[in-house]
């Protein structure tokens, strides 16, 4: 579920140890914790109040580890756009995804001899707009070990998020029979924390749980180190 | 049920890299990773692809139980013949 090797970089930071990555969940979360806080200023509009919270919010998200298809493979494909008069198109881009496209190679250097002297005299530098049924693909986009971790993460999240309505609701229940005022905005706030937590959770949890792409098992690691 | 798997070894001594045999079955590299340290047990159609790869049957490459060491059962075979 993790991005390739080459990807697994996060501000130059190497993200393959597992160790790293869940530091900087705990700090990523703890920041997230810390922006609706810092910004619940109910004294100005509740519409320019909330719609800083989620820019905010999100501009962390985006910023963060947690970005989509950053660190963590996108959970899907990425999908096709349709143009009138062309149909379903798609942007190829570079010579790994020509390969992909034309061939349905994994990259460039997958292909083979012939498909890559093909591909080095047809290719065009640029983003291409290609018609997306001619693809060819043989690989999906996330493999039967990728689709259940994505499907056991989303669970999971589905599971926190209930839990932290639940939570919500006893809270406000409580404070109702205590007659404690609730401002709107301190609703609209938790709306917008569970919308963050559906979206990062699941790929917190890949990365927090998925061990190092590096491991080997056991003393196999001797051998690949061994290099013979 | 864990499956067990020569996956490791049977790269090793054909000198694939996992990035190679992740091509050959069609998923990701990591998964290969995966497999090979017995966090994830394949389907059935992955075990079957990943056996025709090192052109063996599939119980030479997954079992239910552990495997014997392959230098430990060679070493057996040569003692037999001799």
């Amino acid at each position: 579920m993790l991005a390739d090797e080459p990807k697994l970089h996060w501000c130059w930071i190497d993200m393959r140890p597992r160790q790293r990555r869940r530091v900087a969940v705990v700090f990523t979360y703890a920041f997230l914790l810390i922006v609706p806080i810092a910004m619940s200023d109910y004294s100005s509009h509740p519409g320019w109040a909330i719609a800083g919270l989620i820019a905010g919010m999100e501009t962390f998200v985006w910023l963060s580890v947690m970005r989509r298809n950053g660190i963590v493979k996108r959970f899907e494909p990425k999908s096709s756009m349709r143009i009138k008069g062309m149909g379903d198109v798609v942007f190829v881009e570079g010579l790994d995804q020509w390969a992909q496209y034309f061939y349905g190679a994994p990259n460039f250097d997958a292909a083979s001899p012939a498909q890559q002297d093909e591909l080095l005299s047809r290719f065009k530098p640029g983003k291409r707009l290609f018609p997306a049924k001619r693809a060819v693909s043989d690989t999906p986009w996330l493999d039967e070990r990728e689709l259940k971790e994505r499907d056991s993460a989303e669970r999971w999240t589905a599971r926190q998020v209930m839990v932290v309505l639940y939570a919500c609701a006893g809270i406000y229940t409580s404070w109702a029979i205590n007659q404690r005022p609730v401002h709107p905005l301190e609703v609209a706030t938790v709306f917008v924390m569970c919308g963050v937590a559906l979206q990062t959770l699941p790929r917190a949890r890949v990365l927090w749980t998925e061990s190092d792409p590096r491991d080997m098992p056991g003393e196999l690691a001797l051998i690949e180190q061994a290099d013979i | 049920m864990m499956l067990h798997n020569r996956i490791a070894v049977l790269r090793s001594e054909r000198r694939l890299s996992r990035a190679d045999l992740a091509v050959a079955v069609g998923v990701n590299v990591q998964t290969i990773g995966f497999l090979e340290r017995g966090d994830h047990s394949p389907s059935l159609e992955l075990a079957f692809r990943i056996a025709g790869v090192f052109k063996l049957p599939i119980e030479a490459v997954f079992s239910p139980e552990p495997f014997r060491l392959l230098s430990e059962q060679v070493y057996e075979m040569q003692r037999r013949e001799a």
